[in-house]
């Protein structure tokens, strides 16, 4: 197979990158899906951003610094910046995003990313006020935040999308469309230029953009959903990028140089409903867990995913390989024989909800065929649509299993434990562990990472060992087709698209 | 044009079609209506997400998009600690409502206007689609002005793709009846009928882009890149009027007055192309009315493999995420063009034959 490399050197100066859809929205403060996320981190920075080893590095911001209790933090922004408009980029364009991004009009789905601030939370659910929520612009440069519980991981999420700066003066003037490309300012390497809906978006350089060289002259940013087409345009040279390539063509590519595996911060998982028979049985539950063997999966999935049995995903701090209860098919069938089970007789014939998708399918799929073999158990799975699956597993009456995800939103095991403490608005488990909420919160109450590594590990056995809230699979990968004449392309496991140091190495060797 | 034939179009166009148009208008409404209903009671919502909404932010949601009202004046109620009960309670303190047993019915003619079908109706009437559920900065009637242009001219070009190649293939059939020439346009014509049109897509990107080099894999920048995918929608249809076409002309080949021509001493050819041909016009131009709509509305597969952005694909992705906006703009798009569409169609059928009368 031909690949990227024939390009067409009159094209040199242009960047071609295929995204896997459509964006929803090019609004910071609305944003959450991943792929207005590949968009908006080119026209737009934050006070800090991932480096990539998942390094917090600054951005917008040149520093900042906790008080000791880490309830209050003052990031310090670097001098001269500049909107693509030319005017400043000052504290209070901050202040005006986050309370933005709270404001309930806003209708932002990642408002309570914020919660950690003083008063956030309130004001976001109508019962408090905008002038009560903990940010404050002290200057022009220096922005004050109060939190109300200590948040060691702040400056992460400080790095995260919907906390961009945005402008006041455009978003009065224009409303909704103040993103159109003929009217927005932006704080990153590229200014939008063009946009046609469900095509593309062209990107320019940012004339005032300080924080680096911005090497490529035209970027295209395509969107194309159908995977086998952006293999078919990248094959055909006309594409340089191709994000989230086709699953199929991967034993194809792995050896050429334009592929790109790496991991990603996202977990797979079968989650119990923990409340209802028979799966109210630990004992069920955790012979459920023993019996899979994760191995299987990457082999089924063919994407250089890993299997894990622990919750907080391998490459994040408080990963701990031996949390986790262990493939151990023989202790599976003692624990459903105890559980009134012996080789399978008598279990119900439950069900394992799953959402439409390939991958999806294959997942359930491998396990309904491991749990049949090595419990002799029947388990009935299902698809379901969507945006019908995600009603009916926070529905009234959810379905004992199913599968789902989670995607690093920050990678700090905070984001992945804090998803199933009792309060939280994303548990589709109904665990309520008081044992697993204090360790949680204890552990953002220092900074020490000894100190929260013990925690995790503790917090994490309540979950997977002794509640057994849910069977963790496998850890998701990351698949590109690059050009190899592309330099300064760097991954991070946040799938974090940085396309501002990016160039191309035989211009570059030419200069 | 002849007089009388200007004559008899004259005759047609003012009652006939006068007449059509007004029948267009409570089909349109039934449309509306059927499909405004079934998809609002089908499971799953624009706003469930994998990361559930926060309660006030899905509330404040619901409002902005009405659909924390009724759907209908007729409704039953459910039980007042659901999210949903409440929302029908504070709906009915609001506006008078009487109730038979389990069903209510809205009594006020306000409270029957901010039903989530009757808010709707009213909003149409200003001709406003209202806002993408999905994309909650873009209004329908954007998308549907962005979109529809491309996929008209893509089912423009594939439409005459398909009678250029259908009633080629068929008259060709035809002539040869019996011989191998006849075998293979009529493999041909099968082979493109059965054939998928993501695997004719696959394979036409296969051999001409990706093996020859010759045309685009997709995307949609100028004339060459609606080559393919034109083809890949006409290969279908195509096939099925060459059936048409190659049954018609036989079947025409057989009558006295055919005999009568070729009696007269005309060429074969003239035989063929105008008096065979012309009996099999009937139900070509029977089917180009309902052909010519669902081309130039697009088809979710096509734009999908070329990457196209015409409005096909919503026909699938606004269902899948429950846009309601989006999903009742391009059913209404459809269907009024098939209402035109077979208009269309009488009248020239009217024309291409004369014994149809009103």
């Amino acid at each position: 197979m031909t690949t990227g490399c024939e390009r067409d050197a009159s094209k040199q100066a242009t960047l071609r990158v295929a995204l896997p859809g459509q964006p929803t929205t090019f609004d910071p403060n609305k944003a959450y899906d991943a792929i207005s996320g590949q968009v908006l981190t080119q026209l737009h920075e934050g006070l800090t951003r991932h480096d990539k080893n998942l390094t917090i590095q600054p951005a917008l911001a040149k520093s900042w610094k906790f008080n000791e209790s880490y309830t209050e933090i003052t990031f310090e922004l670097k001098p001269g910046l500049e909107w693509s408009d030319g005017e400043p980029i000052v504290a209070s364009d901050f202040e005006y995003s986050w309370k933005r991004l709270l404001d309930p009009g806003t209708r932002a789905e990642y408002a309570y990313f914020l919660y950690d601030i003083e008063g956030a939370e309130a004001y976001n659910s109508e019962k408090g006020t905008r002038e009560n929520v903990g940010v404050k612009a002290l200057d022009d440069h220096t922005l004050h935040v109060k939190l109300n519980r200590p948040a060691p991981y702040f400056p992460h999420i400080a790095s995260f999308m919907v906390t961009y700066p945005v402008r006041e003066d455009l978003i009065k003037l224009h409303g909704d469309r103040w993103t159109d490309p003929d009217k927005v300012a932006v704080s990153g390497p590229f200014k939008p230029v063009e946009y046609l809906q469900d095509y593309r978006m062209v990107l320019e350089p940012n004339p005032h953009y300080t924080l680096g060289e911005v090497r490529m002259k035209r970027v295209e940013l395509y969107q194309i959903a159908e995977k086998s087409t952006a293999l078919n345009l990248f094959v055909a040279g006309r594409m340089d990028l191709v994000l989230d390539m086709l699953p199929l063509a991967i034993p194809q590519m792995k050896s050429q140089p334009d592929y790109y595996n790496g991991p990603k911060l996202e977990v797979r998982y079968v989650g119990y409903r923990i409340d209802k028979p028979p799966m109210d049985n630990v004992a069920v539950r955790k012979a459920l867990a023993m019996a899979i063997d994760r191995s299987e999966l990457p082999s089924v999935l063919k994407g250089g995913e890993i299997g894990t049995r622990t919750w907080l995903p391998p490459g994040m701090f408080g990963h701990a390989e031996e949390v986790g209860l262990a493939h151990d098919p023989d202790k599976a069938r003692a624990l459903l024989a105890e559980a009134g089970y012996p080789e399978g007789k008598g279990f119900p014939e439950i069900l394992l909800l799953y959402r439409a998708g390939d991958d999806w399918r294959l997942i359930a799929e491998n396990l309904q065929q491991q749990w049949k073999r090595e419990l002799g158990i029947t388990i009935r799975i299902e698809v379901r649509e969507q945006k019908v699956f995600f009603q009916e597993i926070d529905g009234e009456s959810p379905p004992p299993m199913h599968l789902a995800r989670w995607v690093a939103d920050f990678p700090d095991p905070e984001n992945f434990m804090g998803l199933f403490k009792s309060n939280s608005g994303n548990n589709s488990l109904g665990i309520k562990s008081s044992d697993f909420d204090r360790r949680v919160d204890q552990a953002v109450q220092t900074d020490d990472r000894g100190q929260r590594e013990t925690l995790y590990d503790e917090a994490q056995r309540v979950l997977l060992e002794e509640e057994v809230a849910m069977a963790p699979l496998y850890v998701n990968a990351q698949n590109h087709l690059r050009n190899p004449d592309l330099g300064g392309l760097e991954f991070n496991a946040m799938g974090d698209l940085f396309l501002g140091p990016v160039y191309w190495k035989s211009e570059e060797a030419s200069r | 044009m002849s007089t009388t034939m200007r004559r008899f179009l004259d005759r047609i166009s003012l009652a006939f079609i006068a007449r059509r148009l007004l029948w267009g208008i409570p089909v349109l409404l039934a449309v509306v209506v059927v499909s405004f209903t079934v998809l609002r009671f089908a499971p799953g919502g624009p706003f469930d997400r994998e990361k559930p909404l926060p309660p006030t932010i899905m509330k404040g949601l619901r409002a902005q998009y009405k659909l924390d009202r009724p759907i209908l004046p007729i409704y039953t109620t459910e039980a007042k600690e659901t999210p949903r009960g409440k929302e029908l309670a504070a709906f009915e303190k609001e506006y008078s409502v009487a109730s038979i047993g389990p069903v209510r019915i809205t009594t006020s003619a306000t409270g029957a206007a901010n039903t989530q079908l009757f808010a709707y109706l009213g909003q149409l009437l200003r001709g406003d689609l209202g806002v993408s559920m999905k994309y909650t900065e873009v209004n329908v009637n954007d998308i549907l002005r962005a979109t529809f242009p491309v996929s008209l001219k893509l089912g423009a070009v594939a439409f005459l793709l398909t009678y250029g190649i259908g009633v080629l293939l068929g008259v060709v059939a035809a002539r040869f009846r019996g011989t191998w020439i006849d075998g293979a346009a009529m493999v041909i014509a099968t082979l493109g009928f059965s054939m998928p049109n993501f695997v004719l897509g696959a394979f036409l990107i296969l051999i001409f882009s990706l093996w020859m080099r010759l045309l685009p894999p997709a995307l949609w920048e100028g004339p060459a890149y609606v080559i393919l995918p034109a083809l890949t929608l006409a290969m279908g249809p195509a096939t099925y009027v060459a059936r048409l076409t190659r049954s018609g002309v036989l079947d025409a080949l057989d009558e006295e007055y055919i005999r009568t021509a070729r009696a007269k001493g005309l060429s074969e050819r003239r035989v063929l192309l105008k008096h065979a041909l012309t009996n099999a016009l009937g139900p070509l131009i029977t089917v180009s009315g309902p052909l010519l709509a669902t081309l130039v509305t697009g088809s979710f597969i096509v734009e999908q493999v070329f990457a196209i952005p015409g409005m096909g694909r919503y026909f699938i992705t606004a269902v899948i995420d429950r846009d309601y906006p989006t999903v009742m703009g391009v059913t209404l798009v459809y269907a009024a063009l098939i209402v035109l569409a077979n208009i269309v169609v009488d009248v020239l059928y009217a024309v291409a034959d004369p014994r149809v009368e009103e």
